[in-house]
């Protein structure tokens, strides 16, 4: 007996489970149906002690999920649910997000705006400093004839170190164990990671002093190995070339440390000789205690003295690393700011009707919460797209005006916060006060022959009944905005699934 | 006149086995022997296209246990059976017996 009441209930939980394969509104009925007969010929089978009774039934029971299905998968149904998933506020969300993973996946989990975001790997970067001249006419005469740089290293005390740079980072074809990869290359000074206190994730910074001189020696950035090379921990022994010449790798640099560009992949080690007839980028360690103020008088005074340099209208300008790093992130901030005063503007104006007027406390929390985490899951995908997909200017040449000026991707992200901002916020005029759903069924009301008599718009209503909108055709004024009307519960059956089917067709 | 619908083999015979009378989903199982997958979804087709109708019994004929729903073929469903009858000569050697009333 106890088997048998054990059959009746395995049917009965199959039932069960492929009753939520059934759309809700069918379902109660659905599973009425179905228990019903699963009761029926249980009391017959049992009635005439059918052994094979309990096999059959499960059987039968099993092919519920075939009759579930059907349910689920007649195409006008797909078409409705389909609807109802793209009105309701979790399907935005989760649409962003996935544009968000998107972006994470194609660009290799955001690495410039990790190396903007994030503290880069400098040991006590309060204390370097690019060194470059300031009240020059083009924005290319920032950089300094390279014997500046070697007086100072000689004549200097303000300073611990300093190293030269070739400033324009170039395209270099680098090829390792045949595996080739197109890179941003730039020419660098071996002191140059002295200078910035890192350390190696592999090998050394510096070339060993008993190398062979006639290859170049070359770091790569810890996105190149991961990326091109897989993170090869054997990469030091392989056979390197660059541009066709021969090379080692003598070190790969720890993650998120970049300089002068973030899109840098690879440092060549160039000597003195090579870099002797060129202006330079300067990047120097003051020593504990010097201001950059003080730096700045000392340095200039040094070229005065040796060289004669007037200096006229220019002067030399020391600023700390640390700045310019965050210069693009300050940069894109203010962008961000002036972009939500506008809009903060628009709101106080009453332009749209946005404030849950009749809602309580705990709705207005979720109409505003729903409306922050989609507007920053927006601003997040345009800031990771615009700083990952297009040109970066150096960060490391001039100074701030001209990052403001040359950077595109500063200028779409500004451009693109107002669009993406109204867009939310437009979005946000055309949901639910109640239950955020997108409203639907516009109705065109009103004729606009009696524009001046009557009210000439359109009506859309909430899905499930809470409410309707009033949005005007033609402002009388530029302060007319939407009117949200709430409906009670007395509307709903009007706007029952069957009812909304019937009008939807 | 066109019948705008046209039925499978199975749809067919299931759609006899209605109008023999056998009204409920497990009945017409038995009589066919057709698995309950196949049955049900073309129960749902039949009923979609206005060819069968379904109804829940009275309380007076379930007495204890739950009410059951039952299905009758319309007068739409009965032109169609006609005309796919003609298309399916096997369907009238098919049929079962034409249910007593009651049980
Ligand atoms: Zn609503």
């Amino acid at each position: 007996m106890k088997g048998r009441l054990t059959t009746l209930g395995q049917c009965q939980m199959i039932l069960c489970v492929a009753s939520w394969i059934v759309p809700r509104r069918a379902r109660a009925e659905w599973r009425k149906e179905w228990e019903a007969e699963l009761a029926f010929a249980w009391q017959i089978s049992q009635a005439k002690g059918e052994s094979s009774a309990a096999t059959r039934l499960r059987w039968r029971c099993c092919g519920a999920f075939l009759d579930a299905a059907w349910y689920r998968c007649t195409r006008e149904d797909l078409r409705s649910t389909s609807k109802h998933w793209s009105q309701m506020p979790t399907f935005v969300l989760s649409v962003l997000f996935g544009v968000l993973l998107l972006l994470a996946g194609a660009s290799g989990d955001f690495p410039r705006l990790r190396s903007i975001l994030l503290r880069p790997p400098y040991g006590d970067p309060q204390h370097i400093v690019t060194v470059s001249r300031t009240g020059v006419t083009s924005s290319a005469e920032w950089v300094v004839p390279y014997f500046w740089v070697d007086i100072w290293r000689r004549h200097e005390p303000a300073v611990e170190g300093v190293a030269a740079y070739s400033w324009r980072p170039r395209a270099a074809a680098l090829m390792i164990s045949g595996r080739p990869a197109g890179v941003a290359s730039v020419r660098v000074e071996d002191g140059l990671f002295q200078v910035f206190g890192v350390r190696p994730l592999l090998g050394r910074t510096s070339r060993p002093s008993d190398a062979q001189d006639y290859r170049i020696g070359l770091l790569l950035s810890y996105e190149t190995w991961r990326r091109n090379f897989f993170c090869d921990p054997n990469i030091l022994e392989k056979r390197a070339t660059i541009d066709g010449q021969e090379a080692m790798i003598i070190g790969v640099l720890p993650e998120r440390f970049w300089f002068p560009s973030a899109d840098v992949g690879v440092w060549r080690l160039a000597d003195k000789r090579s870099f002797s007839r060129e202006a330079v980028g300067v990047v120097a360690r003051l020593r504990p205690q010097v201001s950059e103020r003080w730096a700045e008088g000392a340095l200039q005074r040094d070229v005065s003295n040796m060289t004669g340099e007037a200096f006229w209208g220019s002067s030399l300008q020391v600023w700390p690393v640390q700045e310019r790093i965050r210069q693009p992130l300050i940069s894109y901030t203010v962008a961000l700011c002036i972009t939500l005063l506008v809009m903060i503007a628009v709101i106080w104006s009453g332009r749209l009707n946005l404030y849950p007027r009749y809602a309580g406390a705990v709705r207005a929390c979720r109409w505003w919460t729903f409306f922050a985490i989609k507007s920053f899951l927006l601003l997040s995908i345009l800031l990771a797209a615009v700083v990952e997909f297009t040109p970066e200017p150096y960060v490391f040449p001039p100074g701030k005006t001209t990052f403001v000026l040359e950077s595109v991707s500063l200028w779409i992200f500004s451009v693109g916060c107002l669009f993406t901002l109204w867009w939310s916020l437009v979005d946000q005029q055309s949901r639910c006060r109640v239950c955020l759903r997108r409203l639907v069924l516009p109705a065109h009301i009103g004729g606009s022959g009696c524009l001046l008599l009557g009210w000439v718009g359109t009506e859309l209503a909430c899905p499930e009944g809470h409410g309707l909108l009033h949005v005007s055709e033609t402002d009388v004024c530029w302060l007319d905005p939407a009117q949200w009307t709430q409906l009670d519960e007395s509307w709903e059956s009007l706007f029952s699934e069957k009812a909304n089917d019937e009008v939807l067709g | 006149m066109d019948i705008p619908v046209k039925l499978s083999h199975t749809s067919a015979l299931i759609l006899q086995t209605i109008s023999h009378g056998y009204r409920y989903g497990f009945d017409i199982m038995d009589v066919t022997g057709l698995p309950s997958g196949t049955v049900y979804p073309a129960l749902r087709r039949l009923e979609r296209d206005q060819l069968i109708q379904s109804k829940w019994e009275s309380e007076a004929l379930a007495q204890e246990r739950p009410l059951r729903k039952y299905y009758r073929v319309t007068r739409l469903g009965n032109e169609v059976l006609m005309s796919a009858i003609k298309r399916y000569p096997l369907l009238e050697r098919l049929a079962p017996e034409t249910k007593t009333r009651g049980r």
